[in-house]
């Protein structure tokens, strides 16, 4: 070889290696399209939400995935308490545990035990501060643990709560007795309302007594103890910082107490099926609060015998508060990253920020009944103009889920340590001593007792205190 | 050729390459790993499949078991005919009964929903069924608390409020007869039941879905194995059955273990009666459910493990789904699992193989061509430019200025030749000036063979003094034709070295010395020829100076031979000369008188006087001692070298020095002289003779020269011959003995014989030579021994073989003043005793008889003593001799034998012997006797014995006396 051939060998062999060097510097990113970037997300997703999720993904794998080198595998684990155990299997790295996801769908408190364990990934810095701004703050602070703007969890979507009305039964009790919306709007007016029913419906077979029917049933209990108390002027979990300090007092837990446990025992409330949803289905109740995730689990037909069912229209109305407070719950789970290889968390960033971006988030928002999580997406507005395929049904749910967010305080608890068994408490102490003693009452009244008779023994404040004391002890375990 | 070697070798790579490829059939070892693997992979997943359809799934036996045991009691405790289950309401109780066992099943089972359909009627008279129709969403996972993972697709209202199960968004309370009559999975096995009547048994007639199907409301598909629930009165019932989700199935036909990157299907397919296969599931990405059930997938092999379809585009590894025993009612129903890929996919290794193959044997060819061409092209070319500089450069006979090629391995090394060629040339150049400038001429020539050209310095042929020689175009004949005919006119000899030293006389006289050697260095043959007169000359000086005599100057010994030599070796230089050897006469007299120094002070003056007389250019040396060598050379004639002769001959004479006593003393000196190219034209011979010739003067007259005599030099080299030949004799004891009669007179009868010497050796024939010889060299004791010994012995013979007579007396001549030793005597003794009492021991006169040595011979060991006078009257002392000797016998000799008859003093002379004889008791005998006058005469005076030819000859064997003389006896005697 000449001298001059081989420089001309050497030319060609130091561009070759430059230009890949270029290529390998010019990319601000960490990824390679041409070696995808492989990403696992859990969610617990079902039914409607999940398929929404995943042809979200699909749409994500196929376009900027694909051009930027990131694969999204989505699994869903089923159900939140299966999501969680499974997360903590994986973090522990138990036997036959998968291995940890680079994303899962958590609630504050599994993000928080989660993040004791040092597994989550702050986000902070991979947001710039215009990127930050166009969430909605208490989203974002949800994943503030510490206090100093970390971003522990990733807002994607947030349920709120929502009344589902079964209009064509309600219409009926509402032309019968000029009941109406506003009578929906508050818990006392919600309780009298149900009270009417009762009786307006107990009336309906004249021969037959102690037939009245609920209207009104609840699901997450716990949301209601919280929220009701804040709306009572009371954080019942205040934490600052790691510590949570108890605030159940005994007024506030009173009204908690009048307003679900006195009319669930009279039969005013109900709570039967295993969700709310199931008793609308079967017409057990015509009105519940629930997440405007379930509304798509909402029938169209009630059935109230196995050859007895009639088609209905459905009204979504703004969850009932205890006057005082505008305060609403935030919930749904945000997403948390784990610890990986900076690629990864990358492309995990890059994932979340794609499908938060409004169209595509208003899109799910639609298929699933979830709320956008930026102030831009979170107008009745910018969903209509969206151009996503929205069912009445859950533009009526995403419309009052609008005005909840932007007529409120959203309110969530703060992720502390046992904060999990701290809300189960919430959860459970009042609806199970509701729904056993309940049972007691519809014994006695199938016995002949008279309702009033019945529920007399669960009216007295002894019953109250008992409660009380038993659930603030449990609850004390907790504060620290 | 490089070219073609090139090609050849890389057609023979290629060739190799392909070759093995093709016979090692790489390519379809790596399809049907591909199928194998592909194969393997599906056998796995279709016994997983099997185990978890046919023996987990399917296995209803307990729940059916307890369902039945369920109804039972049911029917009992709420005393209904089994025909009102089926009634609307008629069975809601025992659902909610059995709810927790179907969950349990579900669960235990891991599938995606169990449902049960209570129904009495024959199918299709049914608008609504009662059952239940459950689903887990995650049935892989663990069960979930509180059935939180269970959703109810159908119940009845009352199961539903019961409050634990959560109804899914197309939860009806009852069936449809969509949904249930119309479905397969309800309507085949119940149809099964009853037309098998109660002879067959639940499981034999369950049945697992050919077709996925969905539940109106509901969009997943599923498909689902059922069986009839059988009361044991043979009631059909209803149906019990395990649902199985298409998602849920797909995530347990993972395609992407198929193949990489997903490219693989799995295919849950029945066959048809036509023979095709019916899609059920599929999952992967391979292909979308729509193709799958579009294209025609058939079996391409008897064992039906491998599909394709019509277009070949894809392959197809299937495994039989066992589901159903021999004979039972749905047997017909084939399952098989499909394992699908692309064949590009499949085949995408070898695909790539080959095709990387095929790029490589291109490109291999493509790149070996272009290498070979661009080696060739850029190798070859540059070598032609160089190759062709150095022709033209060779032609214009300049130095070839080589241009650069761009090759640097080959510019370096043109570089190196150019610089080389170069330096041989400055070098050459550089000789060449050195040799011009040296004072030594030097020329050469280079032969080469299988080349008729000749490499001939210039300088060559006129150094070898051969003008005119074209040298530029001299051929090997040529040039080794004019080499000889210029060797044959100059002298050579060859160097210690072994070169060539050429002698060139020269026009002025001088001569010129040239040496030539050569030397074969392969197939070249180099020759060399140099002047080296100068160096010649200088070696000869200082030779000269190393030969020469100190004393006198002259040559020594070593430095004339050498001169001498040389001038003998050139013929025409020589012409006539003269080599004169002369000796100092009274050297060694004068030494012992007036002392060494005296003596050398004569030599010296010698020399002076031979160096001064004799004309210039005359080899003088001295041979040591007072010994002179004087060469006269390149005379015309003898005679002019004579006159030099006898001026230096005068000129010696003339010399005179005073001795230390006073004395005048003149110069003597011997010589003598040997022609050339007379005599001889040898040095060696030369010299012979003429120090023959000086010795013969030395013997004779001193103070003379004399001339080289021939003749004198025939006789002493003859004298010599028999010298030599007299010991050869000695040594071989090759005389022998001849025998004379002697007879006696009275009665001629044979008196004894004499023992005479006879020689027989090419140049000594003459026993008196022998003598003579014996001597001169101090050999007569030998001569005495070898006389006695073989004397004896030959007579001892003769005795023996009867030729002599015992009585005769054996005469021997011993020499007067020689003995055997005792030694010799004693042997003598021993071997000849016999003969030694008839010995009679003839002395011969001499000078002075030794009595000494006679008196010895006589006292010999058994020797008798008795002696008999030879040659009595010879000359010599003869009386003083017979007076001391006192012999038996007197031989009277010859010369006075002779014509005895004729001369009166000789016969006085007998007549005193006789008497004085007789007078002693002598006995006289005549010897050589040659006529008959003479013995007549001898007779008359009376000797007693009688010799000599006339009588009898010597002989080996002694002849008889003869005739004449035996008459005359006879007469004498009648007359006497």
């Amino acid at each position: 070889m000449t001298s001059r051939r081989r420089k001309a060998f050497l030319t060609v062999f130091c561009v070759g290696s430059l230009s890949i060097a270029a290529a390998g510097c010019g990319s601000k990113t960490p990824l390679d399209p041409k070696n995808p970037t492989s990403i696992t997300v859990w969610t617990y997703y079902n039914g409607d939400q999940l398929g929404a999720f995943d042809s979200m993904v699909e749409e994500f794998n196929e376009t900027v995935g694909r051009e930027e080198g990131i694969v999204v595998k989505s699994v869903s684990q089923g159900s939140v308490n299966d999501l969680e155990a499974n997360v903590l299997a994986a973090v522990q790295g138990e036997v036959g545990a998968d291995e940890v996801p680079n994303i899962f769908m958590a609630y504050a408190d599994t993000a928080y035990e989660i993040d004791q364990m040092g597994q989550v990934v702050d986000l902070k810095d991979y947001l710039t501060e215009e990127e930050k701004s166009a969430y909605i703050d208490s989203y974002l602070k949800e994943g503030d643990f510490g206090g100093t703007g970390e971003i522990k969890i990733f807002p994607t979507a947030k349920a709120f709560e929502v009344l589902v009305l079964n209009k064509t039964d309600w219409d009926v009790f509402a032309a019968a007795t000029g009941a109406d919306y506003d009578d929906l709007s508050d818990m006392e007016g919600l309780t009298a309302t149900a009270k009417r029913y009762y009786e307006w419906t107990d009336a309906q077979t004249p021969d037959v007594p102690n037939d009245g029917r609920a209207l009104f049933g609840r699901d997450a209990m716990a949301n209601y103890m919280l929220i009701g108390s804040m709306q009572l002027g009371q954080e019942i979990f205040e934490v600052s910082g790691e510590k949570m300090t108890l605030h159940f007092d005994k007024a506030v837990a009173r009204r908690l107490w009048d307003n679900y446990y006195i009319p669930f025992v009279k039969g005013y409330f109900a709570a039967t099926g295993r969700f709310r949803s199931d008793d609308m289905k079967t017409g057990n109740i015509i009105a519940c609060v629930g997440s405007s995730s379930g509304v798509s689990f909402f029938p169209e037909v009630v059935s109230v015998s196995d050859s007895e069912s009639y088609p209905i229209e459905m009204d979504v109305l703004p969850c009932p508060k205890f006057e005082g407070g505008d305060y609403a719950v935030q919930q749904g789970a945000g997403m948390v990253v784990t610890r990986g290889a900076e690629p990864e968390v990358y492309a995990c960033v890059e994932f979340l920020k794609w499908f938060t971006a409004d169209e595509r988030n208003i899109k799910f928002s639609a298929d699933s009944g979830y709320l956008p999580v930026t102030r831009t997406a979170n107008s009745r507005d910018a969903i209509a103009g969206s151009g996503a395929q929205i069912s009445d049904r859950m533009l009526k749910t995403l419309n009052v889920g609008v005005d909840t967010v932007n007529g409120n305080e959203l309110y969530t608890t703060k992720a502390f340590a046992g904060g999990s068994q701290a809300r189960n408490v919430l959860e459970y102490s009042l609806s199970d001593k509701a729904a056993a003693d309940r049972e007691i009452v519809v014994g006695r009244m199938a016995q002949g007792m008279s309702m009033e008779e019945a529920v007399a023994e669960f009216e007295l404040d002894d019953n109250f205190d008992a409660w009380y004391e038993e659930t603030l002890r449990r609850l004390q375990e907790f504060a620290q | 050729m490089a070219f073609h070697s090139l090609l050849v070798v890389l057609a023979v790579e290629l060739l190799i390459m392909a070759g093995s490829l093709m016979a090692g059939g790489v390519i379809q070892t790596l399809n049907r790993n591909s199928r194998d693997i592909l194969a393997k992979q599906v056998e796995n997943r279709c016994s997983y499949l099997t185990n978890s359809m046919a023996l987990e799934w399917s296995d209803l036996d307990a729940i059916t078991d307890k369902v039945n045991a369920s109804a039972q009691e049911y029917l009992k405790a709420e005393k209904m005919a089994p025909e009102e289950l089926g009634r609307e309401g008629g069975s809601v109780l025992l659902i909610n009964e059995v709810c927790q066992d179907l969950i349990d099943t579900m669960y235990s089972k891991q599938v995606s929903g169990i449902f049960m359909l209570i129904s009495t009627q024959p199918a299709g008279s049914v608008e609504t069924m009662q059952g239940i129709y459950l689903r887990d969403l995650d049935p892989s996972s663990m069960p979930s608390d509180l059935h939180a993972d269970i959703l109810v697709e159908r119940a009845p209202v009352d199961v539903v409020r019961a409050g634990y199960l959560a109804t899914d968004t197309g939860w009806q309370p009852v069936f449809s007869a969509a949904d249930s009559a119309e479905q397969p999975f309800f309507r085949k096995p119940y149809q099964a039941a009853v037309e098998g009547n109660g002879r067959l048994s639940a499981e034999a007639c369950g049945y697992w879905t050919t077709e996925t199907y969905t539940l109106s409301g509901d969009n997943r598909e599923a498909i689902a194995y059922s069986r009839p629930l059988v009361l044991p009165d043979g009631t059909v019932y209803g149906v019990l059955g395990v649902e199985v989700l298409s998602d849920y199935l797909k995530t347990l036909l993972p395609g992407s273990e198929l193949m990489e990157n997903n490219r693989g299907s799995y295919l849950l397919a029945c066959s048809t009666e036509e023979g095709g296969l019916t899609p059920v599931v599929l999952s992967g990405e391979v292909m979308t459910r729509e193709t799958s059930e579009e294209l025609r997938f058939t079996f391409t092999d008897q064992n039906n493990t491998v599909v394709a379809d019509e277009d070949n585009k894809y392959y197809g590894a299937a495994g039989n789904i066992v589901l159903y025993s021999r004979n039972a009612p749905f047997d017909a129903d084939k399952w098989y699992l499909v394992g699908f890929a692309e064949q590009k996919d499949l085949f995408a290794f070898s695909l790539l193989m080959t095709r990387t193959l095929v790029f490589s044997f291109v490109g291999m060819l493509f790149i070996g061509l272009i290498g070979i061409f661009l080696v060739s092209y850029h190798l070859s070319k540059p070598i032609h430019m160089l190759s062709d500089e150095v022709e033209k450069a060779k032609q214009m006979g300049t130095l070839p200025s080589l241009p650069s090629t761009g090759i640097r391995e080959l510019d370096q090394f043109s570089g190196a030749m150019e610089r080389l060629q170069q330096e041989v040339t400055d070098s050459a150049t550089r000789f060449m000036q050195i040799i011009k400038m040296s004072s030594v001429d030097l020329a050469g020539y280079e032969l080469k063979e299988g080349s008729d050209r000749v490499y001939v310095t210039d300088n060559y042929f006129p150094l070898m003094g051969e003008e005119n020689v074209d040298i530029d175009n001299l051929t090997m004949d040529r040039f080794c034709e004019i080499k000889m005919k210029v060797k044959e006119n100059l002298i050579s000899r060859t160097a210690e070295d072994g070169s060539t030293i050429y002698t060139m006389p020269q026009e002025d006289g001088r001569v010129r010395y040239l040496r030539s050697s050569t030397t074969q260095d392969g197939d070249r043959l180099v020759g060399l020829l140099e002047d080296v007169t100068a160096s010649m000359l200088e070696k000869k000086q200082i030779e000269r100076e190393r030969d020469s005599d100190i004393l006198t100057k002259l040559y020594g010994r070593q430095g004339f031979r050498r001169e001498a030599e040389e001038l003998f070796a050139q013929p025409g230089v020589m012409k006539h000369a003269a080599l004169l050897m002369i000796d100092l006469d009274n050297l060694k007299t004068t030494n012992d008188r007036f002392g060494h120094n005296f003596g050398d002070l004569y030599i010296q003056t010698a020399a002076r006087c031979f160096q001064e007389n004799t004309p210039e250019g005359t080899l003088c040396a001295r041979m040591g001692g007072d010994e002179f060598l004087i060469l006269f050379y390149g005379f015309d004639d003898q005679e002019s070298i004579r006159a030099c002769l006898d001026k230096l001959y005068l000129a010696i004479g003339e010399v005179e020095f005073i001795l230390p006593d006073g004395r005048n003393m003149g110069l003597s000196a011997s010589g003598g002289y040997a022609w050339y190219p007379e005599d001889s034209d040898d040095l060696p011979s030369l010299m012979k003779y003429s120090d023959f010739a000086m010795y013969q003067v030395k013997r004779s007259r001193k103070g003379r020269l004399r001339e080289f005599d021939h003749e004198a030099w025939e006789q002493q080299v003859s004298e010599d011959q028999s010298r030599i030949e007299f010991y050869q004799m000695l040594d071989a004891r090759k005389l022998f003995y001849h025998y004379q009669p002697i007879f006696r007179a009275c009665d001629g009868e044979a008196y004894g014989y004499e023992a005479l010497m006879r020689v027989d050796m090419p140049g000594l024939r003459d026993p008196g030579l022998v003598l003579q010889i014996a001597r001169e060299e101090g050999l007569m004791n030998e001569i005495e021994k070898l006389t006695m010994f073989l004397a004896s012995e030959r007579y001892a013979e003769l005795l023996e073989q009867g030729a002599v007579s015992p009585e005769s007396y054996l005469f021997i001549n011993s020499i007067a003043n020689q003995n055997m030793t005792e030694e010799d005597e004693r042997e003598y003794h021993e071997r000849f005793a016999k003969i030694q009492d008839r010995l009679i021991v003839e002395i011969t006169e001499t000078e002075n008889l030794d009595m000494e040595m006679i008196r010895k011979k006589s006292t010999a060991e058994g020797f008798t003593g008795v002696f008999a006078l030879d040659d009595y009257g010879s000359g010599y002392n003869s009386e003083i001799n017979l007076l001391k000797l006192n012999p038996c016998y007197v031989k009277v000799d010859v010369s006075i034998v002779r014509d005895i008859d004729a001369d009166e003093n000789k016969q006085q002379i007998v007549k005193n012997i006789v008497e004085y004889a007789h007078g002693r008791n002598m006995k006289i005998i005549a010897e050589g006797i040659e006529t008959g006058a003479e013995l007549k005469k001898l007779l008359e005076l009376n000797v007693d014995l009688l010799q000599g030819f006339f009588l009898a000859r010597p002989g080996a064997v002694p002849p008889a006396l003869s005739e004449d003389a035996r008459l005359l006896l006879w007469d004498q005697r009648q007359g006497g």
